[in-house]
């Protein structure tokens, strides 16, 4: 098992304070994103970009180790 | 009074009288900077009831407190007028460096009355003012003018152009600035061309001063490094705006063919990726601002090569989704000609789609545009670009924008007319989004996102059932019916939030998108002005705007009201064919169940009036007494 902790940014933080999701989530070796923020309880159509580091990832990337991930909300258009 | 200039230039271009008047304190109090000082102003000064072409319009240029300091993104400038495309409040902003160039210059405003008797340029050159012949420049286009009058004035010059499209008074003429930065909306840059103005000129040599000038340096520092420490800025600036096309697409909001739909099949080709990996020459960033969301690039196309800042996001929505035009290099080619012709992207891309629907019902004939027009087609919507920046045959109507070209064509063309108050809709479609529905359509300047923006929570947040999105992983094949109700406090917190970084003098992008704190902006405005504002003090006079602002539309506009407040009947009547959101859309019924909601939320009768007792809540008792009579 690999432990993830999801930081949330200020917006995304307000998007979903009414549902009860985790921010720190303990999955298999391989899980995707996708199904990390299903395990989370994070609805993924909520999360425009996801940093690990200083990189971007997708919904398909595979975790592999222990990690910090930054989810980024939606955000308007200018 | 620190942090301002001090000065409110005031020009009346028929005689040339310049008075330079001190900033009188208690509007500064009251109304903070910015939108502020343009909704009080058209408020007193605004002969009521006037034509927007009238010489007695006024033109307003203002920016705020923060404006030109060094903090971050302090680089707005605001403008005002009695719309042109609406007949009520009229204001847009961009970026860049104008506004602090203003306010070195001496000034925290300006405004324009009357009319230059000859084509002109304004050139402020500190304490000198003085009209110079532009007659040899009318017809030119935006950005080339900017780049001529560079040269011939000096890059130390900050500078505001209107292309053809200003000139000539088509409706939704904007102004341009920086070479790609666009006060966009609402038709101002008409305005500007009524007054026989091709261009404003600026420069300044003189300091700002601040309450605590080591303190607010310090702070200044101190939000910069802040900004750069959060996770949303290696996210957000490298695509910039433009990075949300996927989001949008995906959750069904992308307006599509003059919004029949609202997803693209070809959006992959129109994204952030693609203007990073395709267009990108260079990042480019308005005053002090460390999140530079401008892209400046380059496009070769079959009609050949252009160099462009953006596409951003709006302009990607209106003419890739809505002209459907089909790579991100058509894109930036339309982007281009709307910027050196001076038209907005947003309601060029609105009535360009209206019109090559009409076309494809037979409302047009090729004999009425001059040739076939079809979505996808670059040469098509060039070709229409072309004839509105122009007034040239039926360019001569679609320059009056969609709502009125529709009234004048009839055959149910209104009912495909996106728009509201005679604003065309900008980037997000919203048959299944009944927040973003309505933040459009209470929007005070018309059907304009940058009041309000709360797509987010028609798709995630208490609007939606979010069980099955969580258990679904993300795929999103069909989102649920959004419920109705419970949207107005969303939306009016969005409408009090955004446009107070109007007020301020600073861009929105760093608190909305990077979640830069609140605080800093509290400590920086006391830093700089001396004055003590919490937030939610600063928001209660962003609430007081909101309602000015619509006091003047029903000043200006004799039966405004709750009639205006309701989309185009594409957007009740037609269910989104495919997509995530297929079979939804809001019914005239819920329309009015959001609107009746919004209404009683803020304190405005059911016609959509501020009641006498909201407006006194406000400290606009003024506004009521003239009003009743």
């Amino acid at each position: 098992m690999i432990r993830i902790s999801l930081h949330l940014t200020p917006s995304l933080e307000d998007l979903l304070k009414d549902l009860p999701y985790r921010s720190v989530v303990d999955v298999p070796v391989g899980t995707s994103v996708r199904d990390l923020l299903k395990e989370a309880g994070i609805p993924t159509v909520a999360i425009a970009a996801i940093l690990q580091g200083r990189t971007l990832i997708s919904r398909d990337d595979a975790l592999l180790e222990d990690t910090h991930l930054y989810l980024l909300a939606p955000v308007s258009g200018g | 009074m620190k942090g301002y200039a001090g000065r409110i230039l005031r020009i009346d271009l028929g005689t040339g009288h310049v008075e330079k008047q001190t900033l009188p304190e208690p509007m500064a109090a009251a109304y903070i900077g910015g939108r502020g000082f343009v909704a009080r102003l058209i408020w007193d000064e605004l002969p009521a009831g006037i034509d927007p072409f009238d010489p007695k319009n006024l033109f307003i240029v203002a920016t705020g407190p923060l404006t030109g300091h060094l903090l971050p993104a302090s680089g707005k400038t605001h403008f005002g007028c009695k719309s042109p495309a609406t007949g009520g409040y009229a204001d847009s902003n961009l970026g860049g460096h104008f506004g602090p160039a203003l306010k070195y210059a001496g000034y925290d405003a300006m405004v324009l009355t009357g009319v230059a008797a000859d084509q002109s340029l304004l050139v402020i050159d500190d304490d000198s003012v003085s009209l110079h012949p532009a007659g040899r420049l009318w017809g030119m286009g935006a950005l080339s003018l900017e780049q001529k009058l560079k040269a011939d004035y000096g890059e130390d010059f900050q500078i505001l152009t209107i292309g053809p499209a200003g000139e000539n008074r088509v409706r939704f003429a904007c102004i341009s600035h920086d070479f790609g930065r666009q006060a966009g909306r609402t038709g101002i840059g008409a305005v500007l061309g009524s007054k026989n103005i091709k261009a404003v000129l600026v420069r300044g040599s003189q300091s700002l001063e601040a309450h605590d000038p080591d303190a607010f340096f310090e702070a200044g520092k101190r939000a910069f490094a802040a900004i750069r420490e959060k996770p949303g800025f290696l996210g957000w600036t490298p695509e910039g705006t433009a990075g949300i096309t996927n989001w949008v697409n995906e959750v069904g909001a992308f307006p599509t063919r003059n919004f029949q739909t609202s997803i693209s099949e070809h959006y992959a080709t129109i994204n952030g990726k693609a203007v990073i990996e395709r267009l990108k020459i260079t990042d480019k960033g308005c005053f002090c601002c460390p999140t530079p969301c401008g892209k400046y690039g380059r496009a070769q196309t079959s009609l050949g090569e252009v160099r462009v800042e953006g596409p951003e996001f709006e302009s990607i929505a209106l003419l890739g989704g809505n002209c459907a035009l089909q790579t991100i290099e058509d894109v930036a080619y339309a982007n281009y000609l709307c910027d050196e012709l001076g038209l907005d992207t947003i309601s060029g891309g609105v009535v360009a789609a209206w019109a090559i629907e009409c076309f494809e019902r037979g409302i047009l004939s090729q004999e009425q545009i001059g040739r076939e027009v079809h979505f996808g087609d670059l040469a098509s919507v060039a070709y229409l670009f072309d004839l509105i920046a122009h007034r040239e045959g039926l360019g001569n109507l679609l320059a009056e924008g969609v709502k009125r070209a529709a009234e004048t064509i009839g055959q149910g063309s209104m009912d495909f007319a996106i728009h509201v108050k005679g604003l065309e809709w900008s980037g997000y479609e919203c048959r299944n989004a009944p927040g973003m529905m309505l933040s459009y359509l209470t929007a005070d300047v018309g059907a304009h996102h940058n009041r309000s923006w709360v797509l987010g929570h028609d798709v995630v947040g208490s609007a939606t059932d979010v069980h099955a999105l969580i258990t679904g992983g993300g795929e999103i094949r069909a989102l649920p019916k959004a419920r109705i109700g419970g949207q107005s406090k969303h939306v009016i917190a969005s409408q009090h939030l955004r446009p107070l970084f109007d007020l301020l003098g600073t861009c929105r992008l760093q608190y909305m998108e990077l979640g830069f704190q609140i605080e800093h902006y509290e400590r920086l405005l006391r830093l700089c002005t001396g004055r003590s504002l919490a937030w939610k003090e600063l928001l209660a006079i962003s609430e007081k705007v909101w309602n000015l602002t619509r006091a003047i539309s029903m000043r200006e506009i004799a039966d405004f009201g709750r009639a205006y407040d309701y989309p185009p009947l594409r957007l009740m009547n037609e269910p989104v064919p495919n997509g995530p959101n297929k079979g939804h859309c809001i019914s005239r019924k819920e329309i009015d169940a959001l609107l009746d909601e919004y209404y009683d939320a803020r304190g405005w009768d059911r016609q959509g009036r501020p009641t006498p007792e909201t407006l006194k809540r406000l400290g606009l008792e003024d506004v009521t007494k003239r009003l009743k009579r």
